[in-house]
């Protein structure tokens, strides 16, 4: 009995003792972006927007079948123009191994880096994909599923699901650049046609085109082979808010979703230099004239769902 | 798999029932063991409200549902070892929640199945537990205050020998017919020792951890994350409660000493809004009791130890959503006016200390004395070698000098007399403006027995009060006829104005009557009382556990049974 005992405790203590440091949530140390921040209600309620689907491509430099999600994302943006925006997610996680690692083939080598930490959190916070190319559907858990990742068969017929529902809120964005300040000013509108329970999170995402840089992918005849200078398209370099969004109704009671419950926001950035690549490789570097801004409104952490987005381009 | 429970546990309760119908006088009795045993309660509480401006009752209910009825079933079935227990919650209109809503829905609020083999007890379902004091951890309900903090999980206690138990379990806490997310897990261990017949000894030490999870851990991100930089921190998931605590009986002496401790987490801090920080509680006790004499002083020191499901769980009462249990070290007061003032525990830091004295000089007489004060944080200054109390308006919460004596003059006629002083800060405690109150409260309470079955009881307490609202007085009347009916008939006089019920200038201050009416039947376990009363706003404590209440005015119906 006495020995019984004792394994009892031994096993208590190697348990309560034993486990690993835990990770923290993401919590932005950077100075606030935010200079503006303010709700209200109009009694105009203005017409809904048509609803704009989001495609998250979640992408690696060395998935081979990336640039082929990436094809059939901006067919289904070429198929439902204004409707279907789309943003391309290079996470820096170590368990995608060699998928998004920059290209170490001699003469295809990266020039870049093209990895964030804020696609690593938004991988952690919806989903960390097995394998690659993957990607969300408006953030939509589909029944059935464990988790809320979509292979790319399925978006298409997703997105076209997606674009048969209505959206609670509407969306406008306004952005300025200063070039001698390189001062990037968005402003944003949330306005709510209808109201809605629960609670709602902002996100605002700074995209760039025209990225050159090696890629691995297949030829004509489906052949692996890498391209120095492909385009990478939508990439995901920073955002304006957390990687869950900022929470809109931060006090429910106060702030109910009722029709004509306005959000406004403004936020301000300097594009100054990027020093954070995760490698010796530099990260891409700013090119305003290449940017866009991408802003939605999300549900909650156990539903994740995208109510709206909408994109500009910055200019 | 709830429902599957659930309908499996309403089987076993219908085939059992049967099984026993079927056995009473029937010719192949079984052993009681075997039969098992059946038992259960039955509670409600049922109010119609009468809406009344003057006192401030005038909530939803008194607006727009105008009564409201709570009720609970309880069931319980031994046999073999196991044990099943359910309970059907039901609430229409209910303010035992939040005060200030109507809340109405009904269902199994409790289900729990529990076996015993050997020396070790097996629960899955709803439980409700605690780790000595309570104050790493504690799943209890209180009904009064709505509430019911059960945890819903699987637990195992072990009693490896006679002298030592170990307990741990894991699950989730119970919020009405659901449960919140974060997953609460822990152990606890304690150990009798007996040195010699004066001398025995026991040990305790327990170990919670509480894990958020994701939907609240991005509520409480999204909150740190609006916070100007200087006041972002990282939350922690996980927390983890640790506490050792030892009894000690020395002959007629006996003393306690705890200690807990918390990891850094974010708790809401002062100022509403969240700060990280670790926590801990020094409390300890020293009681002496001999013929004629009783000694018990004590003492506790909170330090940022509020422990809940989530650290934004703050509302609709400061209790909510608590994983532990505070208990105030103040005395419990019955009466009506020396009960309108309570000390209720600051979890974000206190000091308290009490000393209670009983003496029984006579097997007729007995004078019982009670002194308690509680601080802020910084009202005991422990870095000047022996400990400094500091008592100023900077530092106060409450204090309390309480003394009563009794004497039962004759078999029929007993009296007792008694004073309390009361010192109360309730800006801090009720959260509102309001200046330092000290109230003086004479007090008293007469019995006289008529014959063997019917007596006649009065109490009266006179508050005098420049505070809160004023100074009042409180009588009542009870008629008692055993063993089925009693009768009571009161007022509470509000009759002098305090500082919050000033009348507007050049209006004469009116007085409040708070009449109460009540009349109460018992029949074997079963009692109805109904009851007609109004009473002002405060703090209600039960068992040590308070909240501010909204006054009331209106009806009461309440029907307790056991079976």
């Amino acid at each position: 009995m006495k020995n019984l005992t004792l394994f009892i405790l031994i096993v208590f203590a190697i348990f309560a003792f034993s486990t690993c440091k835990e990770e923290p949530p993401y919590i932005n140390y950077e100075v606030s972006q935010t200079i503006l921040d303010t709700s209200y209600i109009v009694s105009v309620i203005p017409t809904p927007q048509p609803k704009e689907i989001l495609i998250e491509d979640v992408s690696g430099v060395g998935c081979v079948n990336c640039p082929q999600a990436a094809q059939i994302a901006r067919d289904i943006i070429a198929a439902n123009s204004g409707r279907v925006n789309t943003v391309t997610e290079y996470p820096n996680l170590t368990s995608l191994g060699i998928l998004v690692k920059p290209v170490d083939q001699n003469p295809f080598q990266s020039r870049l880096d093209l990895r964030s930490d804020v696609a690593k959190d938004i991988a952690n916070y919806v989903t960390v994909p097995a394998s690659l190319p993957s990607g969300f559907i408006n953030r939509k858990k589909y029944s059935g599923n464990l988790d809320w990742s979509q292979p790319k068969e399925n978006w298409s017929g997703d997105v076209n699901s997606e674009l048969l529902i209505a959206t609670p809120l509407n969306i406008d964005l306004l952005q300025t650049y200063d070039p001698s300040t390189k001062k990037l000013s968005v402003t944003l509108t949330v306005t709510y046609t209808q109201a809605v329970s629960g609670l709602h999170y902002l996100s605002v995402m700074l995209l760039q085109d025209s990225i050159i840089d090696s890629q691995e992918t297949r030829d004509a005849n489906n052949n692996t082979i890498f391209d120095s200078v492909y385009t990478h398209q939508h990439v995901l370099m920073d955002m304006l808010t957390s990687h869950t969004g900022d929470l809109l109704n931060v006090d429910s009671t106060k702030t109910p979703l009722i029709a004509g419950r306005v959000f406004k926001k403004r936020f301000e950035k300097i594009l100054d230099a990027r020093t954070n690549s995760p490698s010796a490789l530099p990260q891409p570097q700013w090119a305003p004239k290449h940017m866009k801004v991408l802003a939605f409104v999300s549900q909650d952490d156990k539903s994740k769902y995208i109510l709206q987005s909408k994109e500009i381009e910055i200019q | 798999m709830k429902k599957i429970l659930l309908s499996i546990l309403a089987l076993l309760f219908i085939t059992v029932g049967f099984a026993q119908q079927g056995n009473v006088g029937g010719s192949t009795a079984l052993p009681q063991q075997e039969k098992g045993e059946f038992s259960g309660n039955f509670q409600t509480n049922n109010q119609f409200y009468v809406r009344d401006d003057r006192i401030g009752a005038n909530t939803t209910q008194y607006k727009h549902e105008l009564s409201s009825t709570d009720a609970w079933l309880f069931l319980n079935y031994k046999i073999k070892g196991f044990n099943f227990a359910m309970r059907y919650d039901l609430f229409n209109n209910s303010p035992l929640f939040n005060p200030q809503q109507a809340y109405s829905n009904q269902g199994i609020g409790y289900w729990q199945i529990s076996k015993d083999i050997d020396n070790l007890n097996v629960t899955v379902g709803y439980f409700y537990d605690q780790f000595g004091t309570g104050m790493a951890f504690r799943s209890y309900e209180d009904r009064n205050i709505g509430i019911d903090f059960a945890i819903e999980g699987a637990r195992l206690i072990y009693k490896p020998t006679e002298n030592t138990k170990i307990k741990a379990f894991t699950g989730k806490q119970k919020f009405r017919f659901d449960i919140r997310e974060p997953i609460i897990r822990g152990a606890n261990i304690e150990h009798r020792i007996v040195l010699n017949e004066n001398l025995t000894t026991e040990f305790g030490g327990s170990i919670v951890n509480r894990i958020i999870d994701g939907g609240t851990m991005n509520a409480i991100a999204a909150t740190i994350i609006s916070y100007s930089l200087p006041n972002r921190f990282d939350p922690t998931y996980n927390v983890f409660v640790g506490n050792i605590y030892n009894t000690t009986s020395y002959k007629n002496f006996t003393l306690f000493l705890e200690y807990d401790q918390k990891t850094p987490e974010a708790i809401m801090g002062y100022d509403n809004t969240l700060i990280k920080k670790g926590g801990n509680i020094y409390y300890g006790s020293l009681s002496y009791s001999t013929k004629g004499i009783g000694i018990n002083a004590q003492f506790k020191r909170i330090e940022s130890f509020p422990f809940r499901t989530s650290p934004l769980e703050t509302q609709p009462t400061p209790n909510n959503a608590t994983v532990n249990y505070l208990p105030s070290l103040t005395r419990q007061n019955t009466y009506r006016l020396l009960a309108r003032y309570n000390a209720v525990v600051q979890e974000l830091g206190e000091n308290a200390m009490q000393l209670e004295f009983t003496l029984k000089p006579s097997k007729t007489t007995q004078i019982n004395i009670n002194l308690s004060a509680v601080t802020k944080l910084n009202g005991v200054n422990f870095n000047s070698g022996v400990p400094q109390l500091k008592w100023d308006s900077t530092t106060r919460l409450f204090r309390e000098l309480y003394v009563d004596v009794s004497h039962k003059f004759s078999k029929k006629f007993k009296m007792l007399l008694g004073v309390q002083a009361i010192g109360y800060n309730q800006a801090t405690f009720e959260a509102k403006a309001a200046p330092y109150v000290e109230a003086y409260t004479p007090f008293g309470e007469f019995t006289y027995k008529l014959n063997q079955s019917r007596s006649i009881r009065f109490e009266w307490q006179y508050m005098h009060n420049n505070q809160d609202l004023g100074s009042f007085v409180n009588g009542l009347l009870e008629f008692n006829m055993a063993p089925h009916w009693s009768f009571a008939a009161g007022d509470l006089l509000n009759f002098q104005p305090g500082a919050l019920n000033q009348p507007i200038s050049g209006e004469t201050f009116e007085q409040i009557h708070y009449f109460n009416f009540f009349a109460g039947y018992t029949v074997k376990t079963t009692r109805v009382t109904a009851g007609y009363l109004k009473q002002p706003t405060g703090v209600n404590c039960t068992g040590g556990v308070c909240r501010v209440e909204p006054a009331f005015s209106g009806a009461r119906l309440t029907l307790t049974t056991n079976f």
